[in-house]
């Protein structure tokens, strides 16, 4: 399975529309700084990026599908491996990897070794352990799988930019919404 | 290298986040202006290791026409003309950032400078970074034609 999901991500970000990492990794920046100016609580701002990245998400998973072709996961294993391998490697232009699956199979970790955000970023030590610098990515994560109906939960385990390691996201599978018509939709 | 697709689902959330978190317009574009200022600053730094240090004024015009706006937008400006006493007109006459913007004919507010303000910031960033001071102003025309105008000031 994994060569599969390998070789699609590859074949999808050759297809698809590049620019250099540079602006948008400077741009990220300077929006992070722009949101620590705005809210003096380091807490809000982690939460404000993730927001922002929920509603990236919502709007591009019909871009991840359309372009991708990938079509219903079996179970969330499969999906795990999709994020990691298309998902992350179509937008971002590298791939991911997952590990530490619980008994359930509902949470893993994903582990993100080369994340382009990050580029040329230094986290002053009064933010470390406290900023989630990238949390963006949790949001667009929890935004992309609502819209196929799963309700996740993503927070950051490990980031780079604190604890001089790999960036690490826990995701956490807490239902899988139902395909039924929203109550009161016509 | 990111896909493009990535970068313009950000930067709309971005700009909705300014507009939003700004009192009115004007304090809306001034921070997309300082924002696309620190940007193209640092942009330039990375992109102009084999530039000489101080162009002249010509070139890092040029510079930006060409360089910084295909590492940006994957083209070049489209028209450059200059009256040589330090006014600049740059035309795009196919700016990313207004292709996927749906136009609805109804709408009350047609506006969609924001979108625009943070590259004239770019621009004006990376002439600082050149030692050029300059204002930097843009007008919008036809469906995305972007012309920029940048004044030197002495």
């Amino acid at each position: 399975m994994n060569k599969k999901y390998d070789k699609l991500g590859t074949d999808v970000f050759n297809k698809v529309e590049k620019i250099s990492s540079e602006l948008f990794t400077l741009t990220y920046g300077a929006l992070v700084t722009q949101l620590i100016k705005d809210y003096e609580d380091i807490e809000q701002v982690n939460i404000k990026l993730e927001q922002m990245g929920y509603n990236i998400g919502i709007r591009l998973i019909e871009e991840f599908l359309a372009k991708s072709g990938i079509g219903r996961c079996q179970d969330f294993i499969e999906t795990a491996e999709v994020i990691a391998k298309v998902g992350f490697k179509m937008f971002l232009g590298v791939t991911a990897h997952i590990s530490d699956w619980d008994s359930d199979k509902k949470e893993f970790h994903l582990i993100i070794e080369d994340n382009p955000l990050i580029d040329f970023v230094e986290l002053p030590d009064h933010y470390k352990h406290k900023l989630y610098y990238s949390n963006i990515l949790c949001g667009v994560i929890r935004g992309a799988l609502e819209m196929v109906q799963m309700k996740v939960k993503c927070t950051f385990v490990k980031c780079a930019l604190s604890d001089e390691s790999t960036s690490e996201i826990k995701v956490v599978l807490e239902e899988v919404l139902s395909d039924l018509i929203p109550v009161g939709y016509d | 290298l990111i896909s493009s697709s990535c970068f313009e689902f950000f930067y709309i959330e971005m700009i909705d986040y300014i507009m939003k978190s700004s009192s009115d317009k004007t304090q809306a574009h001034k921070k997309l202006d300082k924002l696309g200022y620190k940007v193209g600053h640092r942009l330039v730094e990375r992109l102009s290791n084999e530039t000489p240090l101080f162009p002249e004024l010509l070139d890092a015009v040029k510079f930006i026409c060409k360089v910084f706006w295909t590492n940006i937008f994957k083209k070049t400006i489209d028209g450059l003309k200059t009256n040589h006493k330090g006014v600049f007109v740059l035309t795009d006459s196919k700016f990313q950032w207004l292709q996927h913007l749906s136009f609805d004919a109804t709408a009350n507010n047609k506006d969609c400078s924001e979108y625009v303000q943070f590259a004239a910031g770019l621009i004006k960033g990376a002439m600082s970074n050149f030692g050029f001071k300059c204002i930097v102003s843009f007008d919008i025309q036809q469906v995305s034609t972007c012309v920029f105008t940048i004044k030197i000031e002495s």
